[in-house]
């Protein structure tokens, strides 16, 4: 019962994981049809910009939940004014010059940081189920999951913002027609998308080594899951987050994790075999 | 066709370029050098075979390196099992190309649109990645052969002339070998592009719907052509594993596919000499770039391909001739050619 | 036949070396300085240990320059970052082997760059040093090892952690490639000459970053201790969840590979009481390591970080092969080689290190470490520690023609 229990709470913890790491990249591709691949470093970032300010001294919450999403942000935000705006409407070549921002992020990160630096402990301690212990932290990761996806669908479904964002996505000639102006909504979307890896990061931070390179090890899954998910961004990456995060974590409990990433992988391939236009092009499709 | 055409006047000056490359090359460049080249040589049938599927084929593939390793491991596999290299050269390009097969199948029949296509094409190297690093166990063993996890497979057998294993190629054949292997996709392409085939598959790439209407299987042509890069990318494959009788996991990771596009995007896309430039080009830079410490790699390489796609989306060798015949006919110097050179132009570009 | 036919034929590939001679006669020949090699990950998924033995090689190939050079010619050090990449590997070894003409090469950080070289070095003759801690076997007469192998690491700590932590069931996780696999062949078998049991050994590719299941999987068969051979960026996730789920100070937990480079992302409080179990640690206390560790801040400032096992066994190797060059009293490398086989030593700083003939490793002094308050705090100093593994395989006094890694059989 025990492990159960536990295991049940893994589970939650990845699906929540998942959707954390993955609901940054789902609304830059929902609402621009750009795949960005920098979007492992924005992560990175988030987690370096929660890193350096409390080893300067700032309190832990602040670092994260202020200066991660807003630096990562603006970042997002120059980025998007000096490259990704060209380049509208050129799917492949987005999906190349972010690859491309993907490689000099990185590099610039060893130039500046190196390769190792300290890193923060994870907070909060553990709790115990009979005789199993496992990390609070986790409950922590899947209360915010949860508020984020709360924030975004109210944001998306009662706000001026939302309605012109939605118009935007689903015709953008329309809405600027309209007097909407589509660089504007634009920019502020991939600012945001970019707040939310970088709040991603930034939760990551206390449970990993944080180095330049880490943004490899979720980029692909984060990927898998937006696409998995298909165009509505919300109920999308939150359906995909629970179909691939249960195969993961079960396939890893009963055997290893080799089988588990691989049964994803597999998963993914028959998911879009089957649904090619994601799960939300059949199923949901008028969440959000 | 009136006089010289610029197709054919291209066609001439490559052959003439790879007959001199592989007779002077040799007699001039040092050992090291050489070793480089034949790299580079398997890399840029590499970057042809993504060319063929993405520039004229119009299918994006994030996958060729799946269908490179696969091969290159298949001649590995086998020919440390076989002795002669003769059997697993043929195995380990047939096998790429069945792979390939049922996977176009797979997904052209299932109709994907081009950015699931890239996912899938991906994921599936990326499966190949996690299962070969996987095989460090020592169960994980074919026949002699050890799969070695992410340590690869060493000491593979070299080619040998088919039936005399004790004629087999030194380093410094596979110079010759690889380089008349990528001279043989570079003009089989450029054959194969201008056949029926080849018109109809560009045809499929400007409008699918005109070609599905005028009655072409449109999957078929899809799968097939799909089938065509996976064999060249294998051969690839067996030419980088015949380089260093060496291979490893690393050919199916995400850098390596990545690699790939970089070459043919900075080369240019709807060409067959742009990538191959691409391929020596930053294979030459990402190496020498790695003797300094001031900068990091990545940075430059990141910063290049962000330029690129921004300033030169064409890639290099399409903006580099359209500004030569710009010039030309400025001077006058092509003007008796503008309308065919126009044609040419468009060609070019389509095939 | 077909495996007789297949050997002649690796046997006149070994010959393709025959061109190797006319292209590297002039080798050692040449100029007023001596062409030195180096092949370290600085960047990458192995850049937080190349680093450090990167500066290494540097810092020594210096001073060796500063004390007068070797045979009275300076070196010039050809260093490469070969960015975690083995096709860097691949190539930057052909460079030194064919291009450069290097009298010697030191590098290789992982396991799986190690071969990538080797065959490479092994075709042309080059000499070659590796000098990170590894899973032992390797048995070639052109490559020396000046890093640990398992006996030297894992037997000793092993032997010291069961009696303290009176531990006999043992649950262990390593890194996904030949190194982890390898070394769990080496731990089973250590353990169990030791009268203990291995209760799990669980592989993870070296991308993994969540360590939940595997938290939980330990709890649920409650062993006596955690040993953890895993390895590189991704798998640091571990040795921060871990005491996030509570364990540390519950079950002990021990490492051959947990070194100043994993301990410098972490805090204090998340590391206390890891034992593991290397050749050098900083805090060693000697004269020699004090002079070392302060020459070492004055050339690349003090803030520098903790020193490994990996940079001293980098700083001893050319030292090593200085003095072999000068016994010999050329460069060329069978002579060479004949020397450090002749029973070279050095006096590093973490103490003597000396050549064993037989398989081409190095015998030295082992410390056994367990963090208290961030700080490796030595237990336990094994003198002498002989490369037992390997020796029991590996004689290239009597049978001189391997160029082999040898893997354990159980």
């Amino acid at each position: 019962m025990d492990l159960a229990a536990i295991t049940i709470i893994q589970v939650i913890n990845l699906i929540a994981s998942l959707a954390l790491l993955s609901i940054g990249l789902a609304v830059i591709f929902g609402m621009m049809r750009v795949i960005n691949l920098a979007h492992g470093e924005f992560l990175m970032l988030g987690a370096y910009a929660v890193l350096v300010p409390t080893q300067a001294g700032v309190p832990l919450w602040i670092s994260m939940f202020i200066i991660a999403p807003l630096f990562v942000g603006i970042v997002g935000v120059i980025i998007e004014r000096l490259i990704i705006r060209h380049l509208y409407g050129r799917m492949m070549d987005t999906l190349l010059a972010t690859w491309g921002l993907s490689l000099l992020i990185v590099g610039a990160m060893t130039m500046i940081f190196g390769n190792t630096m300290e890193g923060i402990s994870t907070p909060f301690g553990s709790f115990t189920i009979g005789s199993l212990a496992d990390s609070q932290y986790k409950f922590f990761t899947i209360g915010i999951t949860a508020v984020v996806l709360l924030v975004a669908y109210i944001v998306l479904k009662f706000t001026r913002f939302g309605l012109i964002a939605r118009a935007t996505m689903q015709n953008s000639d329309q809405a600027s027609v309209l007097g909407v102006s589509p660089p504007a909504v634009y920019t502020l979307t991939f600012g945001i998308g970019a707040a939310l890896a970088g709040l991603a990061g930034a939760i990551l931070a206390p449970i990993s080594g944080v180095l330049p390179t880490m943004g490899a090890a979720y980029i692909a899954k984060a990927f898998i899951t937006v696409i998995g998910g298909g165009e509505a961004i919300l109920t999308g990456t939150a359906a995909a987050s629970v179909f691939f995060g249960a195969i993961n974590q079960t396939t890893t409990f009963f055997t290893s994790s080799v089988v588990g990433e691989v049964a994803l992988l597999v998963a993914a391939i028959i998911l879009l075999r089957l649904l090619p236009q994601g799960i939300t092009g059949r199923f949901f499709r008028r969440g959000l | 066709m009136r006089g010289l055409s610029l197709n054919t006047a291209g066609l001439l000056a490559a052959a003439i370029i790879s007959v001199l490359a592989l007779v002077v090359i040799p007699q001039v460049a040092p050992f090291y050098i050489l070793l480089q080249i034949t790299l580079y040589f398997s890399f840029a049938i590499l970057a042809l075979s993504l060319a063929f599927i993405w520039g004229f084929g119009g299918v994006f593939s994030f996958g060729q390196a799946a269908f490179f390793g696969l091969g290159g491991y298949t001649y590995a596999i086998l020919s440390i099992n076989m002795g002669s290299s003769t059997v697993p050269l043929i195995v380990a390009i047939v096998l790429p190309t069945v792979f390939a097969l049922l996977l176009g199948y797979l997904m052209f029949y299932g109709r994907l649109s081009s950015v699931y296509l890239a996912v899938i094409t991906l994921v599936v190297t990326l499966i190949f990645h996690k299962f070969l690093g996987h095989t460090a166990g020592f169960e994980y063993r074919i026949g002699n052969a050890h799969l070695g996890g992410y340590n690869g497979i060493p000491a593979i057998p070299p080619i040998n002339v088919p039936g005399d294993v004790t004629k087999f190629a030194f380093p410094e054949d596979m110079f010759y070998i690889a380089g008349v292997a990528l001279v043989i996709v570079y003009f089989g392409l450029r054959w194969l592009l201008s056949s029926h085939f080849g018109r109809t598959l560009i045809g499929i790439r400007e409008n699918e719907e005109r070609a599905e209407l005028l009655g072409y299987d449109v999957r078929l042509y899809k799968m097939i052509a799909f089938g065509i890069a996976g064999a060249i990318a294998a051969l690839g494959g067996v030419m980088f594993t015949n380089w260093n009788s060496f291979i490893d996991p690393h050919v199916f990771d995400l850098g390596m596919s990545a690699q790939i596009i970089i070459w043919v995007v900075v080369g240019g896309l709807s060409t067959l000499i742009g990538p191959i430039i691409g391929a020596f080009a930053l294979g030459i830079l990402a190496l020498e770039l790695g003797t300094q410490q001031t900068i990091d790699v990545n940075l430059i390489l990141g910063a290049i391909l962000i330029i690129v796609v921004l300033f030169v989306p064409e890639g290099f060798v399409p903006t580099i001739k359209r500004m030569c015949i710009w010039l030309a006919e400025s001077r006058g110097w092509l003007r008796s050619r503008l309308d065919s050179s126009d044609l040419e132009e468009k060609q070019g570009r389509d095939g | 036949m077909r495996r007789r036919k297949f050997l002649k034929g690796a046997g006149a590939a070994a010959g393709a070396a025959i061109v190797a001679p006319t292209i590297l006669s002039s080798r050692g020949a040449r100029a007023d300085t001596i062409k030195v090699g180096a092949m370290h990950d600085r960047t990458g998924s192995h850049g937080i240990y190349g680093k450090e033995m990167d500066d290494a090689i540097k810092f020594s190939i210096d001073e060796i320059n500063a004390s007068g050079g070797v045979l009275g010619q300076q070196l010039e050090l050809i260093a490469f970052d070969t960015a975690s990449n083995m096709q860097n590997y691949a190539q930057y070894s052909q460079r030194l082997a064919t291009q450069e003409r290097a009298s010697v090469v030191f590098g290789g950080v992982s396991s799986a760059s190690r071969e990538t070289a080797r065959p490479i070095f092994d075709r042309y003759k080059m000499l070659y040093f590796y000098n990170t801690f590894y899973e032992g076997g390797v048995c070639d007469k052109t490559v020396f090892v000046g890093g640990e192998t398992p006996a030297q690491m894992i037997g000793p700590a092993l032997d010291y952690s069961m009696k303290a932590f009176n531990a006999k069931k043992i649950y262990t996780m390593w890194a996904d490639y030949n190194y982890g696999h390898i070394c769990s062949q080496w731990f089973k078998k250590f353990t169990e000459a030791n009268g203990g049991e291995v209760v799990a050994t669980e592989f993870y590719p070296l991308d993994v970053t969540d360590f939940s299941t595997t938290i939980t999987k330990i709890q649920e068969a409650d062993p006596d201790m955690v040993m953890s051979g895993l390895v590189g960026g991704a798998h640091i996730g571990f040795y921060r969840q871990w005491p996030a789920a509570g364990m540390l100070g519950k079950i002990p937990l021990a490492s051959t590979v947990f070194g100043p480079w994993e301990k410098s992302f972490l805090k204090a409080e998340e590391i206390e009481g890891i034992v593991s179990s290397f050749h050098y640690f900083q805090t060693m206390k000697s004269a020699a390591n004090d002079d070392f560790v302060s020459r070492w801040h004055a050339k690349f400032g003090s803030d520098y970080a903790e020193l490994g096992t990996l940079a001293v066994c980098t700083y001893n190797a050319p030292w090593l092969w200085k003095a072999a060059v000068e016994k010999a009293g050329t460069f060329d490398r069978e002579p060479v080689i004949e020397a450090l086989e002749s029973g070279i030593s050095v006096d590093g700083p973490g103490g003597r290190v000396s050549i064993d003939a037989k398989t081409h490793h190095n015998v030295m002094s082992t410390a056994i470490a367990e963090v208290r308050d961030g700080q490796f705090d030595i237990v336990k100093t094994n003198a002498d520690v002989h490369p037992q593994d390997t020796a029991e395989v590996c004689d290239l006094i009597a049978n001189p023609n391997q160029a082999t890694q040898y893997i354990p059989e159980i």
